[in-house]
């Protein structure tokens, strides 16, 4: 709308709350409605450990590596006072792996949240955002990538879609080197991981979908120290879906964005990360069948 | 001990699409059937009016001898509504035909599952209506 000039400002908002009432059930928007998938007591944490059983055995990734991944995650919302899960921890992978189990092989506290809340992001043009009030941050690129309807046709590892080899496992990989080709950027150039956290293992397959490490090396990756606070790449630094806010449906996923926005603004409370200048942001997941990739810079491309 | 077993008629089983009827149909008299494009051979997950892969109109419904091996399960512990009795094992299957579903395994302990499992088919009713394909372990 605003690249050809039929507005020159967009208010993208999204907010949830009193949705999740019935407690004896899952959050609703976790349970699909679909007669092929319904009835098999299928929700969000059993989809997406369908594409974690795979990667496990196909891999080896293991539990602990899981478990690593939700304790570094919580721990970024631990500090953060603007988490609604601030104070709760902090986490050791051996306290991820002691909460009750819910879809093996996650966990409670490998699976998001529910809370309530609202969010808002506003676009304009280059020119507009020359004399804005606060410091712009610019998109250098985004994609989305689909496998087919969620929740509809089964979450399976090894779908392939038309005309290419990736597998449905990696969705979002697409996505991912669309950005990278528009930014003229590579992973290597990426500062800070913005990704998308319903469950602990997406951060393992996305790590490996976008290229910031080989396939089948997302666990090693994170047992190497690389998503700390101090490492190469720190991910979803403001606690994401797990710890900071999860209100269902839109809300969250807009967070990631939102929260990228914030690094490149040098603007987080806790764990900023010094002169942080590009961030890949997500949303999705591979259980879902789809995953949206948008890369930010702090400096006009 | 836990042995898997189906759930109890009454689970929340969604709206019968005309799409899928023969699918169901099927089901009702104990034959797994899926559907396959006479244009390009690809199975459609989803039972649809023109095939997801190449936009074929001739979609033509497939005998499956219901014998396949477990390509990934979870075991819920945590049900998704109330009247699913937990655990339950959400799986998908690959048909021998070569094709995924999308099923849940009876018939054994959740420590017995693993991968390329060799599984049959068995039917059960979720209701006056519904009549559900899951699967057990064979030798």
């Amino acid at each position: 709308m605003i690249a050809f000039g039929e507005c020159e400002v967009v208010l993208i908002a999204a907010g949830g709350a009193a949705m999740y009432t019935e407690r004896s059930a899952t959050a609703p928007w976790t349970r699909p409605s679909n007669e092929l998938v319904m009835p098999y007591g299928m929700f969000t944490a059993a989809e997406f450990a369908l594409m974690a059983r795979r990667h496990m055995l196909e891999y080896g990734t293991t539990a602990d590596q899981l478990a690593l991944v939700a304790a570094t995650v919580r721990n970024n919302g631990h500090v953060n006072p603007e988490a609604v899960y601030c104070g709760r921890g902090p986490f050791t992978p051996r306290d991820i792996l002691d909460s009750r189990m819910i879809a093996d092989p996650f966990h409670l506290l490998e699976c998001s949240m529910t809370s309530e809340g609202g969010c808002a992001i506003v676009l304009t043009t280059a020119e507009r955002a020359g004399d804005a009030a606060t410091k712009p941050v610019w998109i250098l690129g985004g994609a989305g990538d689909t496998y087919g309807p969620a929740y509809v046709v089964p979450p399976v590892w090894d779908l392939r879609g038309r005309g290419d080899d990736i597998p449905a496992g990696y969705v979002g990989r697409r996505a991912a080197q669309k950005c990278f080709d528009l930014a003229g950027l590579g992973p290597d150039d990426v500062d800070v991981a913005e990704l998308y956290d319903p469950f602990s293992f997406e951060i393992i397959r996305q790590l490996e979908a976008y290229g910031f490490c080989d396939d089948g090396e997302g666990g090693p990756f994170v047992e190497d120290g690389h998503i700390a606070p101090e490492g190469r790449l720190p991910v979803t630094t403001d606690g994401g879906t797990m710890s900071y806010s999860h209100a269902g449906i839109n809300v969250q996923m807009l967070q990631r964005v939102i929260r990228g926005v914030q690094q490149l603004r040098g603007a987080c409370p806790t764990m900023q990360v010094a002169d942080a200048e590009v961030a890949l942001c997500s949303n999705g997941g591979s259980g879902a069948l789809f995953t949206d990739v948008m890369l930010l810079g702090s400096e006009r491309p | 001990m836990t042995v898997l077993a189906p759930q109890p008629p009454g689970i929340p089983t969604g709206t019968r699409s005309k799409a899928a009827a023969p699918y169901w149909e099927g089901c009702r008299r104990g034959e797994l059937l899926y559907q396959r494009c006479a244009s390009c051979a690809a199975v459609n997950m989803k039972p649809a009016r023109s095939c997801a892969a190449c936009g074929g109109a001739e979609l033509t419904w497939a005998h499956s001898e219901g014998q396949g091996t477990l390509y990934s399960w979870t075991v819920v512990w945590r049900p998704q509504h109330p009247t699913f009795q937990v655990p339950y094992a959400p799986a998908i299957v690959e048909l021998d035909e070569g094709f995924w579903l999308m099923t849940a395994i009876v018939g054994c302990e959740p420590e017995e599952l693993r991968a390329d499992l060799r599984v049959a088919v068995e039917f059960h009713p979720a209701g006056d209506e519904v009549v559900l394909p899951y699967f057990r372990p064979i030798d």
